[in-house]
């Protein structure tokens, strides 16, 4: 027997193993079975990474929740803007926490206002709202400090209450009103749409006056749209439709003095008769 | 047209049965005539006797895996023409396979005559042994004669890789051989 021997020999092996290495339709098939196998192989991989993936993703946030208090009720609440305030002269809002505008509005606004003295400032945007759980997260701004990525809780058992949570912490505020119905803001006073029904814009006011009275104390400018001060309009995009007017307070008439400008330049003031302690208490 | 049709159309005694066959696997044959007698006319002539041989033998024959029946035929015809050349015309890659076989008998003189069938047996059984790549890259070399280079591109594997596992496989052969008390 020789080398020959052996390459004749092989002449008698099965077709079955010849056919499936050298002919070519085998050979495409084996090569698509193959190519099948890679693919299996690599959505299993891809599989696994996402299995990973996911293990890690939940592993970090566990953790990350981990560091917050699970009971933000019973936790003890850190206050802030709890700075003591001088009552306020006009008897008209006396605070020393955040408030909140009334619900619809500053759910349509999407904007936090918090007390600071005397003024309201515009704390922060809200940038998600979750409704059902009146819980939504933002950027705040509040005593010259960003309060970034909060959350936000307002309880429904205490509806003047508003908890944010910052950086593991609870901060606690409570609004002295559930339905504040005016703010000042930058100096100026705002007026929700029950104070519109309260001074009466769009009604015949039953007193006017071309001056306002020398004891009559400037308030600020009223700021109001006479249109549609309804939910839905953002005060602050909307200031070109905004109607300014300038308010006073005179103490001794029990009445705040909005301006009516006219069209031929002349001032009207109107005077709305208020009870300055059913303006501080009562929501009207 | 698939392999059925064709030997369909021989048991028919169709001549497009020759024209199928050829459209269908001339080249494959022709290459494999090639890569054992080393000249493009020998190829030519032993893939056209082929075909006769085709057509002569089926019916009655009716071969289930009809490419490997050609090509058998193919690769006998070529063998048995390549052993009835004279040396200086012999080609090649045969010179080099029957060397590369050859180291599976170490010791020619201590060689048992074996009938060729009983060769061929033990070789099948030896082949169905190996892994699936290992099947391959013996069959290749050394039934369809193929370099190295071709079967590291059919394969995908380096040439050294190659290499490396016909030597693998020559010393199992040898050990299978002598095993099966071929060589002594």
């Amino acid at each position: 027997m020789n080398g020959l021997d052996l390459l004749f020999g092989m002449n008698r092996i099965d077709d079955e193993l010849i056919d499936s290495f050298m002919n070519s339709k085998q050979e495409l098939f084996r090569k698509e079975k193959q190519t099948i196998r890679y693919r299996w192989r690599f959505a299993a991989a891809a599989c696994l990474f996402a299995l990973v993936s996911l293990l890690t993703w939940i592993l970090l946030d566990r953790k990350q929740r981990s560091k917050l208090p699970t009971e933000h009720i019973s936790s003890e609440p850190t206050i802030i803007f709890a700075k003591p305030i001088d009552p306020d002269p006009y008897g008209i809002e006396s605070r020393d926490k955040l408030q909140f505008e009334k619900e619809n509005y500053w759910r349509d606004y999407k904007s936090v206002y918090a007390s600071i003295q005397e003024n309201w400032v515009y704390v922060g945007k809200i940038l998600s709202y979750a409704e059902s759980q009146w819980d939504f997260t933002g950027d705040f701004q509040a005593n010259n400090k960003l309060y970034v990525g909060c959350r936000l809780y307002r309880e429904n058992s205490h509806p003047g209450e508003l908890w944010l949570a910052y950086e593991g912490q609870y901060l606690h505020f409570i609004a002295e009103r559930y339905i504040p119905s005016w703010i000042f803001f930058d100096g100026k006073l705002y007026l929700t749409e029950n104070w519109l029904e309260l001074i009466g814009v769009g009604t015949p006011p039953s007193v006017h006056v071309t001056a306002p009275p020398e004891d009559a104390i400037d308030l600020g400018s009223l700021i109001y749209n006479s249109e549609d001060l309804l939910p839905g309009k953002n005060l602050e995009t909307n200031a070109a439709n905004l109607h300014h007017r300038q308010v006073y307070f005179s103490s001794d008439l029990g009445c705040l003095l909005v301006e009516i400008p006219t069209p031929d330049g002349a001032q009207f003031w109107y005077y709305y008769p208020v009870d300055p302690e059913a303006f501080v208490k009562e929501t009207p | 047209m698939d392999d059925n049709d064709i030997v369909q159309l021989f048991i028919a005694r169709s001549e497009e049965a020759i024209h199928y066959t050829s459209i269908q696997y001339g080249s494959r044959l022709k290459g494999l005539a090639y890569n054992i007698l080393g000249c493009k006319e020998d190829a030519e002539e032993i893939v056209n006797d082929t075909y006769l041989a085709l057509w002569n033998s089926i019916p009655p024959q009716k071969p289930t895996y009809f490419f490997a029946y050609a090509a058998k035929i193919c690769r006998y015809l070529s063998l048995d023409r390549f052993d009835r050349l004279a040396a200086k015309k012999r080609s090649a890659v045969i010179v080099e396979l029957t060397s590369e076989l050859e180291q599976c008998i170490p010791d020619r003189h201590q060689l048992t005559a074996s009938d060729p069938a009983d060769i061929g047996r033990l070789l099948n059984s030896f082949i169905q042994q190996q892994p699936c790549k290992n099947q391959e890259i013996f069959v290749r070399r050394y039934w369809a004669g193929e370099s190295i280079s071709t079967i590291a591109e059919k394969t995908g594997l380096r040439e050294g890789a190659i290499k490396t596992k016909l030597f693998r496989i020559r010393k199992k052969l040898k050990q299978y051989l002598e095993e099966e008390g071929v060589i002594p």
